[in-house]
């Protein structure tokens, strides 16, 4: 190091000057680098309505459950671990036709539930990995603040949220 | 007229007293929501007493409820601006109890991100420590490279803070081809920005008069508060986990462990220890250049059954986090959740040497000793 | 290692109360009785060949019927670690809470850690210096880490599971669908029966 502190000397008017003119000189030389980035780099903040970043493709942000290939199984709902997602189905009627999830899995439970709190989630991404059908899924929308708390539920099941499967659908194939 | 000269100490009427101060829970000089309650006689502390506790919410015992896989994401907001870490001993305390085997990539993988993490780490502990000071710029560089870092991370894990990344028996994501590529554009860029760092801020005398001789840990008292990491390095102990006792893949690598040596004031002052930060960067560097070339194909998984059950009995596994030892003393009673999960902190450590090392110091002072030990109250409060 | 540890206990201190575990799975303890912690915490510290210098922690455990206490202790010389343990059963009724002599004289790191415990397991130490609550507001009532712990509704008149914010509909909507089921089913079979008896 060029120049140690000596705190036990006694203070000299040389080295009071001394020590003004070190402190200019090594802050100068900071400055330049300042300096230097103010004319070479590049911006690196991004304005952010307007523009955006491209989110990588494994993003944990809002879920989404499509309920169409949920078999009910309420393997999410067991590992959340602050348990916001509520679930809740029942058997199926007799006469109803065999359905099957995209993947092959029998459909034997009607589902009558599907909510999620997304104002408890904490995207820790668990219930997407034990879902065995991958119906529930992490989508890219990170942008859905409101003013009311109770807003932040989603009820799967709602028609308003069936009409965004084809939407997420179309982002999980990309 | 006739003026009489009464001196302070006789004159009744001015009082002397010892001024009681508030530093926090909203301070920007206390890294978070701790409150210092100081005395101070002038400028000078005479007597500081911690209040901590601001953050508290007894992850511990949330954790005896969650399955083993439920608790990572709990560890992870241990110390948050480390999660990579945090999750790294935890994950290997219960891998240890199960007695699994790990990939070999998935072990690479997972020392390349946990030396990220000890860098995004140790640029915010860089950049803070520069505000606590007076000096802003610096803190702005060192989060435009702890940027790049999160990137990284939020390419291989989904998430920007808390990753949940490193799970029992390997990793969750492989890494991609362009993955590794971000990693080793961000290898090679590195060494030109530490140099800029050292300009601005470690080379400074303004900096060096601030920090240099300033809140001197004497070994001794390392040794009796059990303090690790960075502290216990900056007063020239050369005490590190990853060589002492290797964990992981940390015994095939090659790396130095910095410890202070006190060339700018004392062995053992604020100076020494965020010097030992700075080095630790590019020691991390040199760690992840070796994965880099050394990475290995295969698995990133080992066979974990889907409820995980230790035997009954008990570990306790201590890893290097950027900030210290973090140990995790795991109790299994044999069924599928945690029966006790203690975490000792190196945070909580450090923060109970401050009414030791406070007395005699001014405010400001203070102030440079508090960034020095680089506290996150997430892992001081648990 | 273990076993010159407590070889060493047992030559220095009279009639100790020390046994050793070592399990398959996981760290080995040493486990001995509460009246001889002091003399055996200070035996680890200030014995040359075994260096205990640094105490890392103190877990407090809620075993159901008595309460565990591990300490941590590390040598930085040797490089090992030791899990010394002690068993408190719980108190008779009518008699004072759990007791434990204090370390905190021996290593300063126990002071915050005996805090805490005291907090977390409402063990008191005795003779420590300062044994206040820690992590916990001073006011609170209880010790969280216990198994029975039951937190207060209020605390200083703040709710703490607010009724707005606990989603009780949400949660109990099973239970509840699986109880209008039953009550359909029970009335469909009256019906059944009364037809019947028609």
């Amino acid at each position: 190091m060029e120049n140690r502190i000596d705190s036990s000397d006694a203070l000299t008017a040389r080295k009071y000057f001394s020590n003004i003119w070190s402190a200019i000189r090594t802050t100068a030389k900071g400055m330049a680098i300042t300096i230097g980035y103010v004319i070479k780099e590049k911006e690196v903040t991004v304005q952010y309505p307007e523009e955006r970043e491209i989110l990588p493709s494994n993003t944990r942000a809002r879920l989404y459950n499509d309920v169409e290939n949920c078999t009910a199984c309420s393997q999410c709902a067991n590992i959340c671990p602050v348990n916001c997602i509520y679930i809740a189905s029942k058997r199926m009627p007799k006469d109803a036709p065999a359905k099957k999830a995209d993947n092959g899995m029998p459909i034997r439970m009607e589902l009558t539930q599907y909510t999620i709190d997304t104002a408890l989630c904490c995207y820790c991404g668990l219930c997407t990995t034990v879902c065995p059908t991958e119906c529930i899924t992490h989508t890219k929308n990170f942008e859905y603040s409101k003013y009311q708390l109770n807003d932040m539920k989603y009820d799967f099941l709602s028609t308003e949220m069936r009409s965004l499967r084809t939407a997420v659908l179309a982002e999980r194939e990309e | 007229m006739n003026y009489s000269v009464k001196s302070v100490e006789q004159d009744e009427s001015i009082k002397s007293e010892k001024l009681i101060v508030n530093m926090g829970p909203q301070h920007p000089a206390t890294h978070g929501v701790l409150r210092l309650e100081i005395e101070t006689d002038s400028e000078i502390v005479t007597k500081a007493i911690p209040h901590i506790g601001y953050l508290h919410r007894c992850m511990e015992k949330h954790c005896e409820s969650m399955d083993f896989r439920g608790v990572i994401p709990f560890v992870d907001r241990l110390d948050y601006l480390a999660s990579m870490n945090m999750e790294h001993g935890y994950v290997l305390a219960v891998e240890q109890m199960l007695g699994l085997e790990i990939p070999r990539r998935a072990e690479y993988i997972r020392v390349m991100v946990a030396e990220l993490q000890r860098i995004a780490s140790h640029l915010v502990a860089f950049g803070t420590y520069g505000i606590d000071l007076g000096a802003f710029t610096p803190f702005l560089y060192a989060f435009q490279q702890r940027e790049n870092i999160l990137s990284i991370f939020e390419s291989i894990s989904g998430g920007r803070l808390l990753y949940n990344y490193i799970w029992i028996g390997g990793v969750w994501h492989d890494l991609k081809s362009s993955d590794l590529e971000m990693i080793s554009n961000f290898v090679a860029e590195f060494e030109e920005q530490w140099q800029r760092y050292d300009t601005l801020l470690t080379q400074n005398k303004i900096f060096k008069e601030r920090t240099a001789h300033v809140g001197i840990i004497p070994q001794a008292l390392c040794h009796e508060y059990g303090a690790t990491g960075p502290v216990l390095r900056g007063s020239g102990i050369s005490h590190d986990l990853r060589k002492d006792k290797p964990y992981s893949i940390y015994s095939e690598l090659e790396f130095n462990i910095p410890v202070g040596e006190g060339s700018v004031g004392s062995v053992g002052d604020c100076w020494d220890r965020y010097y030992v930060r700075m080095v630790e960067m590019r020691e991390s560097i040199k760690i992840i250049k070796q994965c880099l070339d050394g990475i290995e194909d295969g698995e990133v998984m080992a066979k974990v059954s889907k409820v995980i059950k230790p035997p009954a009995g008990e570990i306790y596994v201590k890893t290097e986090a950027p900030k210290g030892e973090i140990g995790y003393h795991l109790i299994s009673d044999g069924k599928k959740n945690p029966y006790r999960l203690k975490v000792k902190s190196p945070c909580f450590t450090h923060v109970s040497m401050v009414p030791e090392l406070a007395p005699g110091m001014m405010i400001a002072d203070l102030v440079a000793l508090i960034g020095s030990l680089d506290i996150v109250l997430g892992e001081v409060d648990r | 290692m273990l076993d010159k540890v407590v070889s060493k206990i047992g030559e220095k201190i009279k009639d100790v109360d020390c046994q050793l575990s070592t399990p398959e799975v996981g760290d080995g303890h040493i486990l001995i009785g509460v009246k001889h912690l002091v003399e055996v915490v200070r035996l680890l510290c200030e014995d040359i060949d075994l260096s205990f210098r640094t105490l890392q922690l103190i877990t407090g455990t809620d075993r159901g019927e008595s309460v565990e206490i591990s300490y941590l202790f590390t040598s930085f010389k040797f490089k090992h670690d030791l899990i010394l343990k002690i068993v408190l059963p719980w108190p008779a009724e009518g008699e004072e809470a759990l007791m434990v002599p204090t370390i905190s004289h021996l290593f300063k790191a126990a002071d915050w850690q005996e805090r805490e415990c005291f907090d977390m397991l409402g063990v008191k130490f005795k003779n420590h210096p300062d044994l206040r609550r820690l992590l916990c507001p001073d006011d609170w009532t209880g010790h969280p880490l216990r198994r029975d712990y039951q937190a207060e509704a209020k605390y200083n008149g703040i709710e703490i599971y607010p009724e707005n914010k606990s989603n009780a509909e949400d949660a109990s909507f099973a239970a509840r669908q699986r109880e209008a089921e039953k009550a359909a089913k029970a009335k469909a079979a009256a019906e059944a029966a009364a037809a019947e008896k028609k």
